[in-house]
């Protein structure tokens, strides 16, 4: 009896002391952009972040490697947009490898890169009807201020503010596309299981 | 345990496909018609184990069951397993489709080795004493065996042996534990209900 009492004792004091990083599926990443800078965010399941990840950039079109990290202790890492990706409209590949054969990869198009980190020249044009009330509002707006810098200027404080306005929002998309399975999911697979049984069965049985 | 894909090598990655293969085909030649659906609902099992995680503590554990699978199919346990990771694979997307023969492998050949170690214990101490202690034994051999397995498979990439085998070893020591008492109990049940099903050849 005192047996079975130091083992059951024992069995859940190593339960709580275990770490929770290598029990798990798979790693989940997500990075989205806040001002110039890249966030990333890497995670086992919703509340296990994935500490001392490596992280490894790679330009999306020509699969250069562009820099290292290795994320904090609760799975972030940040790192500057590079200039050569910014400048060649490529998009960004980001791969976290988190250790025990967990790995995973994250996509940021070109576009979304662009739209972040303000480029006078790669701006997308306005439509025409668009146009005509932009160049009536602007016209006031440019002779108050006179150039082209100054409009610069507004159009980067407000990317700013909407890029940190909505990396919550973004995050939290991240998230939900990340999220586990669900409970129709996992009763789906066990539908699956008995069907390929069933119809296993089928032929054995029609075989004899 | 489940390797992402992209980690391992091409070569790794085959040889991992060809030994599940063989698995599975001698698994299938061993399987007969009446225990098909006893297969079928331990693959169902083993899909479920591992997605509903237990919070124990700071951390939560989900079990693998991999052990009892093999103290209770044998061989059988390749095809079982097979078909659950697929179909995690293809529905949760965990793991991944090129490297579900290495993922198998790790998983099911841990299960019937451990299925063989709990014939053996159980034949050297008979009773129903001999057959808890072999059937826990069995039941922790197989999540040990699936680190180790899972260790070596890494070891082909840039991670290395030791350091990933003994991280494995120490996360999953209480789910050793677990699996342990769990097919301690699963298999004094089956032996006092339908005892036919753990005489597999």
């Amino acid at each position: 009896m005192k047996f079975i009492q130091f083992y059951l004792v024992s069995v859940f004091l190593t339960i709580l002391l275990a770490p929770s990083y290598a029990v798990a599926h798979r790693v989940n990443i997500f990075a989205w952009m806040e001002g110039d800078d890249v966030a990333v965010e890497c995670g086992f399941s919703r509340d296990s972040p994935a500490r001392d990840g490596r992280i490894t950039v790679f330009d999306a079109k020509s699969g250069e490697e562009l820099l290292q990290g290795v994320t904090d202790k609760k799975g972030h890492f940040r790192f500057p947009v590079p200039q050569s990706v910014r400048r060649d409209a490529h998009g960004l590949r980001i791969r976290v490898n988190a250790g025990e054969g967990h790995q995973s990869e994250w996509l940021i198009a070109a576009d979304e890169l662009t739209l972040s980190c303000a480029l006078p020249d790669a701006r997308t044009q306005p439509s025409a009807t668009e146009a005509a009330a932009h160049v009536a509002a602007s016209a006031s707006l440019l002779s108050m201020s006179g150039d082209g810098d100054t409009q610069e200027a507004v159009r980067r404080i407000i990317n700013e503010a909407l890029d940190a306005k909505l990396a919550p929002i973004r995050h939290d998309l991240a998230a939900a596309a990340a999220s586990g399975p669900g409970l129709q999911e996992i009763i789906g697979g066990i539908g699956w299981i008995l069907g390929i049984a069933g119809i296993a069965l089928y032929f054995k049985g029609r075989r004899g | 345990m489940h390797i992402s894909e992209g980690v391992l090598s091409p070569a790794v990655l085959g040889a991992g496909a060809a030994l599940t293969a063989m698995g599975t085909a001698v698994g299938l030649r061993k399987l007969d018609y009446d225990r098909l659906m006893t297969v079928a609902m331990l693959s169902a099992a083993f899909l479920v184990a591992s997605l509903v995680h237990v919070p124990v503590g700071f951390s939560s554990v989900h079990l693998m069951l991999n052990g009892l699978l093999g103290v209770l199919l044998g061989f059988a346990a390749f095809p079982a397993i097979l078909a659950a990771l697929a179909l995690q694979a293809l529905l949760f997307q965990y793991g991944g489709l090129t490297i579900l023969g290495v993922n198998t492998f790790c998983m099911a050949f841990s299960g019937v080795l451990a299925g063989y170690c709990f014939k053996a214990v159980a034949r050297i101490c008979p009773g129903p004493k001999g057959q808890k202690a072999a059937a826990f034994c069995g039941g922790a051999l197989g999540v040990a065996l699936a680190g180790l397995f899972t260790a070596s498979a890494l070891a082909f990439s840039d991670e290395g042996f030791v350091t990933t085998a003994q991280l494995l070893f120490l996360a999953h020591l209480p789910v050793m534990l677990l699996e342990g008492i769990i097919t301690m109990f699963m298999t004094s049940f089956i032996a006092r209900v339908r005892p036919e099903m753990l005489h597999w050849r």
